[in-house]
């Protein structure tokens, strides 16, 4: 009983004394270098609307027409949309104004639908032509990432459309070109 | 086998992983937004006479001629030689009420006109009690127009009557 106690204590003596030169000679058997990995992670385009298309106010037309806001916010009109316009405005006609941010230089195009409808309960008008500076293309990311470009449309009134405040979303679609 | 099975379980999650990662790759290359469009259509603008009201000169006697006039309140007075019957003259001034938008700004406008009784006129300039207005926050106004008539001293005894337009626009 005694001798087989002590063999098993020598056999651990062995196995504790054979580790010790296995690690030394590990170290000396193997080289770690750091190597280098990458990856570009794009900025995802990201559209946010800023501004609405704001048509303002006009009193009830009699025949009816269009007017018209420009990227620029230049106005123009058909019909007697001229003379029903021509009243204070309580709110600045303005084009709609969209950001851009994504990555730098990059060309996107801009897409929408041709037209929407506003409504005021179920009083209606509609809003279409939608264009970015006379066409409907898109623009290049500027060199901070960010790009900004106004949105013009045409709203259509009918003859004796109905008193009431309008309003109404159109979608628009970006994509890296 | 166990083993193997375990491999294929890792394999299937890293091709799910890509997976998921190809559609947030995608779903970065495009971006949409919604714009808001709108628009005010305000009442019109509806112009009412009142009834029975009217720009009235009154009854007075020509003599060598003058004028009458008759301010935004009513009140009457005579120049040069035209002089009121007493007692008998009841000057008027003339009565509009519109209904139009809320709290909205508009102007008003008269033109003169003439009175005339057979072959006899007698030409007048009017002017409202404003020339320009707010209606209510119910969207309703009203206003006066006098009036100055020139008399020429030739008229002939009689009633004269005529018409003049009053105009109102939003501004």
């Amino acid at each position: 009983m005694h001798k087989i106690k002590h063999a098993v204590a020598v056999l651990v003596a062995g196995f504790g004394s054979l580790t010790a030169p296995h690690a030394l000679a590990a170290s000396a058997n193997t080289s770690v270098v750091g190597g280098t990995a990458s990856a570009q992670v794009a900025a995802p385009l990201q559209l946010v609307a800023v501004n609405a298309l704001q048509f303002g106010s006009m009193a009830q037309p009699q025949v009816g027409g269009t007017l018209t806001i420009s990227p620029s916010g230049a106005i123009s009109t058909t019909g007697d949309m001229g003379t029903a316009t021509a009243v204070m405005q309580t709110t600045a006609r303005s084009a709609a104004s969209f950001n851009v941010t994504g990555i730098a230089g990059m060309m996107f195009t801009a897409t929408g639908v041709s037209q929407v409808t506003i409504s005021n309960g179920s009083a209606r008008m509609t809003v279409g032509q939608f264009t970015i500076n006379g066409t409907f293309s898109g623009g290049q990311i500027g060199a901070n990432g960010t790009y900004t470009f106004n949105i013009g449309g045409t709203l259509t009134a009918a003859a004796g459309q109905a008193p009431g405040t309008y309003s109404g979303t159109f979608p628009i679609t970006v994509a890296y070109n | 086998m166990i083993i193997n099975k375990r491999l294929l379980t890792a394999v299937v999650i890293a091709a799910a992983i890509g997976n998921v990662s190809m559609a947030k790759a995608a779903s970065g290359n495009t971006s949409t937004a919604a714009g808001t469009a709108s628009a005010t259509v305000v009442a019109p603008i509806v112009l009412t006479h009142t009834t029975g009201a009217s720009l009235n000169f009154g009854k007075f006697t020509v003599g060598a001629g003058g004028t009458v006039v008759v301010n935004s309140t009513g009140t009457g007075s005579v120049t040069s030689d035209v002089g009121f019957v007493p007692g008998g003259s009841s000057t008027t001034a003339d009565q509009f009420s519109l209904t139009g938008d809320n709290s909205r700004n508009f102007g008003i406008s008269t033109t003169n006109g003439t009175i005339t009784n057979g072959s006899k006129t007698m030409s007048f300039t009017t002017a409202p009690s404003s020339t320009t207005g707010t209606t209510s926050a119910t969207g309703t106004y009203s206003f006066t127009v006098g009036g100055t008539l020139t008399v020429t001293g030739t008229e002939t005894p009689g009633a004269y009557t005529g018409t003049y337009n009053a105009t109102v626009v939003y501004q």
